[in-house]
């Protein structure tokens, strides 16, 4: 698997290379509205498919070309090294993707293959108003209904959610006091009556969320992912590859943006800001030595545990090194110029804000550090 | 751990409990072993026990410069070895330290090289300073231009010296660590176990994270990376990881850390000379933002996938 890996690597390169001039309409974000971005990135995920490169790593059975989990986290990595801007929509496919193939193959089947012709985009419902952190509380409500379940909720922080053709959302099919134990995880279509989506106006001024409702939507017995009352075990499986192979998708465009913002250094940079990009590059070689022997274990089938809140909490770390290191370099650019550059490099200045909250916040990786490797005494939250 | 590293870090563990260092240096310094510190996992195996242990000896000439007969003398701050050997009429400055006791000839690294001087006329003092265990020598005087020459060049030894003291920093942040999850699990206050308290959990927790990280790096990075990777990532991100564990150890144990009995002064005294030799992590950031900005971005293919 090693030679594999390696060899997989350069050859997709040199692919990269020889079509350099096909891929350079997506070298960087184009500017304007989210959903001009979004259309945008399609026509890269149809190029990347077309070509097979987005196909590997993925079960067959799903209209991948199979191969080890590892080769799609060599997608990620080539294409930031060869400048090409990772679409957004792969990090929701990292995240959904694994959990369909393994607890729901047929839907996999039939959803895989569109979602990486760029034909299709999903959301992840599990957060809501009252539910982040503490998951477990969560009260959207799915009844069972002759051969389905009708549900009933709110949910939050859908990434391109105002975009996406269906969800699995996360939902109460036991008592309403069953915690971690009745949950269900569901595979909704939002285009019925009853679901609708709504952008969350961010303060980055980038519109990423959505909020979901639904009202008596339906839901197939067919649609559910993995068993009735399993949605817990589906969502922890789901999380080690939300944490783990996230973290490395973020890590190759993280040392991108680092390229970058070393080249825009003014001359006569103080002591200071070189710190916050020396600093900056240093977080994110820990952070890719770590991610690394992650994805390796994933890719070996092997359950990292507890251990990947370390990758959570390194990669927040990496976020907002790397943007505070521009922010500091490039302070001008980062508070009163408007071009497009500088106004894409705020937007994620501003997002990386948020990475130490969203998929788990830092301080939660922390308490299950605590909890489960340190072998803390538990305490009052 | 392959038996062959497992044997080193059981040799290393043995000895150091049994305070026989310097029985420690005379088995490691079988010239027969010389080449088995290529291997970086060797060097963890002896590095972070001698780490753990904030022993003295000579165990870094031993792994660095792989002979028994010759001590490194090394900068007394920053990271430039040159400070260490400066030229003057007619010879060379020399001011550095040594670990341990000074053996006859002296390495000095100089245009890239090694030079060997004897070490005779010199000005030796042992050293208290921040942490007597270390057994310092501080070494003063003037010698001719060596006529002889290690046959390894100075990037080599700096990258050895760099991964050797990374992970015996490790060791240090490690032992620290270790203690403080004790004490914290045992000692109650206001009824419960101070390891309960989050303020308290979340500071270990991320000394946990920092020292996992950086040892990630030491084991993805192979031992042929230039000298300035060595120091300037891998060192240093051992360096400001063990700083991290031991400022949390001290934190959490409260006034007990203070006290000689509670021993964690070696690892706190130990990770703080570790991190200043051959430069501290904060003055390393400086330099690698400084590279960056000249466009040698450390570049993140040290680290593949495979």
């Amino acid at each position: 698997m090693t030679a594999d890996l390696a060899g997989h690597a350069r050859e997709l390169a040199g692919w990269l290379r020889d079509n350099a001039e096909r891929l350079a309409p997506w070298r960087r974000r184009p500017p304007g509205s989210l959903a001009a971005a979004v259309e945008h990135d399609r026509g890269l995920l149809a190029l990347l498919h077309e070509a097979g490169w987005s196909r590997y790593g993925w079960p067959e059975q799903a209209g991948g070309l199979g191969g080890p989990v590892a080769l799609r986290a060599v997608l990620y990595d080539e294409l930031a090294a060869a400048d090409v801007e990772v679409p957004e929509a792969y990090v929701i496919l990292e995240t959904l993707g694994p959990l369909l193939t393994a607890f729901a193959p047929d839907l996999a089947a039939t959803h895989l293959p569109r979602f990486l012709r760029g034909e299709e985009l999903w959301g992840q419902g599990f957060s809501e108003p009252e539910a982040g952190s503490d998951l477990a509380g969560l009260r959207t409500r799915a009844e069972a209904a002759g051969n389905g379940f009708v549900v009933n909720g709110q949910k939050i922080w859908t990434t391109l959610g105002q975009f996406a053709s269906h969800a699995a959302v996360l939902a109460r099919t036991g008592a309403p006091d069953s915690a971690h134990r009745g949950l269900t995880m569901l595979w909704v279509d939002l285009g019925q009556p009853g679901a609708s989506v709504r952008p969350i106006p961010a303060s980055s001024g980038r519109d990423e969320f959505a909020e979901m409702f639904f009202e008596d939507a339906r839901v197939d017995g067919s649609r559910v992912i993995g068993e009735v009352g399993g949605g817990w075990a589906a969502a922890m499986y789901l999380l080690q590859y939300e944490r783990g192979m996230y973290a490395w998708l973020r890590q190759a465009i993280l040392h991108r943006r680092l390229r970058e913002v070393a080249a825009m250094a003014p001359a006569g940079a103080s002591p200071s800001s070189l710190a916050a990009l020396g600093r900056a590059q240093r977080v994110c070689a820990g952070l890719r030595a770590r991610s690394r022997t992650t994805v390796l274990r994933l890719s070996a089938g092997e359950n990292p545990g507890p251990e990947i809140s370390v990758d959570k909490v390194l990669l927040g770390q990496a976020e907002q090194a790397v943007f505070d290191a521009w922010r500091q370099l490039c302070w001008e650019a980062m508070a009163v110029d408007d071009g497009d550059l500088s106004s894409t490099l705020r937007e994620e200045w501003f997002y990386s804000r948020a990475s130490t909250i969203f998929g788990g916040a830092a301080d939660i990786q922390r308490d299950i550090l605590s909890d489960r490797v340190l072998r803390l005494p538990r305490g009052a939250r | 751990m392959n038996d062959q590293v497992a044997a080193f870090a059981e040799l290393t563990t043995e000895l150091l409990v049994a305070g026989q260092v310097d029985d420690l240096v005379a088995q490691l310094a079988d010239p027969d072993l010389a080449e088995e510190w290529d291997d970086p996992a060797v060097v963890a195996a002896v590095a972070e026990p001698y780490g753990r242990a904030a022993a003295g000896g000579r165990l870094l000439d031993v792994a660095v410069l792989r002979r028994p007969d010759v001590s490194l003398l090394v900068p007394v701050t920053g990271h430039d070895p040159a400070t260490a050997a400066r030229r003057s009429t007619g010879g060379l400055e020399l001011d550095g330290l040594v670990r341990g006791t000074v053996a006859g000839t002296l390495a000095v690294l100089l245009d890239g090289k090694v030079g060997l001087v004897a070490t005779g006329t010199l000005d030796v003092v042992p050293v208290t300073g921040l942490d007597p265990a270390a057994e310092l020598r501080r070494v003063r005087g003037r010698v001719a231009e060596p006529d002889e020459q290690l046959d390894v060049d100075a990037a080599t030894v700096l990258s050895r010296a760099a991964r050797f003291l990374a992970h015996e920093l490790l060791g240090a942040g490690g032992a620290a660590l270790d203690l403080a999850v004790e004490h914290v699990r045992s000692r109650h206050q206001f009824g419960v176990p101070l390891g309960s308290f989050q303020a308290v959990r979340h500071r270990l927790a991320e000394a946990h994270v920092q020292l996992t990280a950086a040892r990630e790096l030491l084991a993805a990075i192979g031992a042929d990376a230039d000298p300035d990777v060595h120091l300037l990532v891998l060192k240093s991100w051992a360096g400001a990881a063990a700083q991290t564990a031991v400022a949390a150890a001290q934190q959490v144990c409260g006034g007990m850390g203070f006290t000689e009995e509670f021993g964690l002064h070696r690892s706190v005294r130990r990770a703080h000379l570790l991190d200043g030799l051959l430069g501290g992590w904060e003055e390393a950031d400086v330099l690698l933002g400084r590279l960056a900005t000249e466009g040698r971005v450390i570049p993140d293919r040290q680290v593949v996938l495979s």
